[in-house]
């Protein structure tokens, strides 16, 4: 029986850990944020300051718009009010390409091999970078289930595949929708870790998140 | 050059998804059926066939395209990937074209070669072949543009199927008459080409090419929840 | 919370002084309305016969109106939406959603009473002709509209797509009309009897006005208790979610 590996994201010799080179580091401020869902409205004169290396736990009951509040962080939600601005990068209008969002939704293709998807991210989401897929690919666990089909892995599995590209691409902002489902104690770890890591190179985290993040130093609490 | 490089990656990725979601066949499968449907409607005398052969073929093929549309976005819809398709480095509407092409690539002009052998099944004069496909290459992009803002408009409705189809139709109106009106053209004198309706059949494709990404990208950001 | 609701450039922004407006124009509008048809109806009937066409030249009379109020209202959901995006009011979405059905059927009427007038005229009920067919395309560009307002259950995401369709639609009905003219010309041999169209005389001319005033007066009061009917309905919606 082979052991169980628990340093997913630590290469061979072991303890080489994640460590970004964020070429920008940026502060998110929030103001009046409101959030409508049908006629009813969700949150409303939300606002909140991150500077660079903190971390946000927002929470709050089933249905306080933690979801929202995320997408409306990268713009997939237009806010029934309120805007949200970014300073420390040179063009601070647009959001979005300074963030990495990961979703209920693993935004996995069935049909790719976990190479293809981590070869694609990065072609995709940074076609100046070279692609360290190999590397990736050992960090998350995955080495022998590179070359098998997606639908093919397990929820833990596909969730770590889906953490490579965080890793492998900078962005200053990580948006995270309940990052810990489908894993194991070791999985969570793995998150924790690597938040701290994004953390301490000057990157910005939100985690919205129903259990205990120890990893946040702020906490947001919806609905309240 | 950043731009460049990431479209073509997209464009690569989504024909890859297309060759191994196996999303051909079942639009192949469909024309066919269709051809081989229509002798036993309206009757296996050749020399009518050969008279209705343009027009059914426009309308087969632009069934095929409706059959086709609602997986354009509706799967990255569903599993998240469109979301990170707005957090890409590139502008949504270039994203939109990319897939649109590698749907055009993977789907749209494979059904294109086959339909003219499909044609041949409902008794079409040899030399109007090439005639033929010239047309419908022609009036192909506008199809699936104008289908994309349907696919985009509808993507987050649960079967959005028949919704995209209602949607669709009267934008497709004027291509599938021009289209039909190359084709008899094209038919009824071997090895000519009705240049009036071709020419009009490229602007509206062209006029497409350029309208409907912004259209479409638009209906996706109101689509998103 | 509907004072919350108020304070919100949202889409759900609670009408108040549109309500106030609606209330204060409602009987008046639809007084008016129904007078202009009674007087209509009157002249209508006082036209004489058409020695061509008999006594089924009245169906002009609500068939060349109902044709207008087709065009109309939908050019009328085209620019209450764009007004709508562009001054971020709730207002025009509301005013476009309402005056769908209403101009569905007025395009159903003169699609219909086209059918019946073209069986004595033509000799058959439908002809592939360039005017019926545009009706008939624009009949279902209404039917998709509408489809698409119900099939999105979130309020502003279907004001926002509609909105896209309704002005991919308007730009669309034009070119249909004119792929069809030419399409038409191409298989449609000349012997269609359509009768030419001289000059209107004003015996027919006149009651017709009157018609295309009454049918205009009929939708905007149609599509007016619609809009009160909605704003109505969505706060029913608020107070049964706060119960």
């Amino acid at each position: 029986m082979e052991m169980v590996k628990t340093e997913y994201f630590s290469n061979a010799e072991g303890g080489r850990l994640y460590r970004p080179d964020l070429a920008e580091t940026v502060s998110l401020r929030a103001e009046n944020l409101a959030c409508a869902r049908g006629v009813r409205v969700i949150f409303s004169d939300l606002g909140f300051a991150l500077g660079a290396g903190e971390v946000l736990h927002v929470t709050g009951a089933n249905g306080a718009g933690k979801t929202s509040l995320l997408r409306m962080i990268c713009g997939l939600l237009a806010p029934a009010a309120g805007h949200v601005a970014i300073s420390g990068v040179h063009d601070g209008r647009d959001i979005a390409p300074h963030c990495h969002y990961l979703g209920h939704a693993d935004a996995l293709k069935p049909t790719l091999t976990p190479r293809e998807t981590i070869d694609y991210d990065t072609a995709l989401f940074a076609p100046a970078m070279a692609a360290n897929t190999d590397d990736l690919l050992t960090y998350a666990g995955l080495r022998r289930q590179a070359d098998q089909r997606v639908a093919t892995l397990s929820a833990g599995q596909k969730r770590r595949l889906t953490l490579t590209r965080l890793v492998g691409i900078p962005r200053p902002i990580w948006l995270m929708d309940e990052p810990y489902t489908a894993l194991d104690n070791a999985g969570r770890k793995l998150v924790d870790t690597l938040v701290r890591a994004h953390a301490d190179a000057g990157g910005l985290a939100i985690i919205a998140a129903h259990e205990e993040v120890g990893v946040a130093n702020r906490q947001l609490v919806l609905g309240a | 050059m950043k731009t460049a490089a990431t479209l073509r990656s997209l464009f690569m990725r989504e024909l890859r998804l297309v060759w191994r979601g196996g999303h051909l066949m079942p639009v192949l499968a469909f024309v066919f059926i269709c051809v081989t449907l229509m002798p036993f409607g309206i009757g296996p005398e050749l020399a009518l066939l050969q008279r209705l052969a343009p027009g059914l073929i426009w309308v087969i093929m632009l069934m095929a395209v409706l059959l086709s549309l609602d997986r354009l976005f509706q799967a990255d819809f569903e599993d998240g990937s469109l979301d990170q398709l707005f957090l890409l480095p590139v502008a949504l509407e270039w994203a939109v074209i990319a897939k649109i092409a590698a749907h055009f690539a993977g789907i749209i002009l494979p059904v294109l070669i086959t339909l003219p052998v499909a044609g041949l099944l409902l008794n079409i004069h040899p030399e109007s072949v090439l005639p033929v496909m010239a047309t419908m290459l022609t009036g192909a992009p506008a199809l699936v543009m104008l289908g994309g803002i349907g696919a985009a408009l509808a993507v987050a409705v649960r079967r959005a199927a028949l919704l995209t189809v209602l949607i669709v139709t009267p934008l497709y109106v004027p291509v599938i008459v021009f289209g039909a009106g190359a084709l008899s053209t094209a038919l009824s004198v071997p090895g000519t080409l009705d240049v009036t309706a071709l020419g009009v059949l490229a602007l509206i494709s062209t006029a497409t090419v350029f309208l409907a990404p912004p259209a479409i990208a638009a209906a996706l950001r109101a689509g998103l929840r | 919370m509907l004072e919350r609701l108020e304070n919100l450039s949202a889409l759900y922004a609670n009408p108040r002084r549109f309500m106030r407006l609606a209330a204060r124009l409602h009987m008046p509008l639809w007084l008016v309305a129904l007078a202009v048809l009674g007087g209509g109806l009157f002249m209508v009937a006082g036209v004489p016969d058409d020695y061509q066409q008999g006594a089924t030249v009245r169906i002009m009379f609500v068939h060349v109106p109902a044709a207008w109020m087709a065009l109309f209202a939908y050019s009328f959901i085209f620019f209450a939406s764009v007004l709508a995006m562009v001054l971020r009011h709730p207002l025009g979405y509301l005013a476009a959603r309402a005056a769908a059905p209403v101009g569905a059927v007025f395009t159903l009427i003169a699609l219909v009473t086209g059918a019946l007038w073209g069986q004595p005229m033509w000799g058959t009920w439908w002809v592939w002709d360039a005017r019926l067919t545009s009706v008939l395309v624009l009949f279902f560009v209404y039917l998709g509209y509408i489809a698409l307002w119900e099939a999105i259950d979130d309020y502003g995401r279907a004001a926002r797509a509609t909105s896209i369709l309704a002005f991919v639609g308007f730009v669309n009905v034009p070119i249909v009309k004119f792929s069809v003219d030419w399409w038409n010309t191409l298989h449609q041999p000349a012997s269609v009897s359509r009768f030419g169209r001289p000059a209107l005389h004003a015996d027919f001319l006149y009651p017709l006005l009157v018609m295309g005033l009454a049918f205009l007066f009929v939708f905007l009061a149609v599509t007016l208790t619609r809009m009160q009917t909605e704003v109505l309905r969505q706060r029913l919606r608020v107070r049964q979610e706060e119960a």
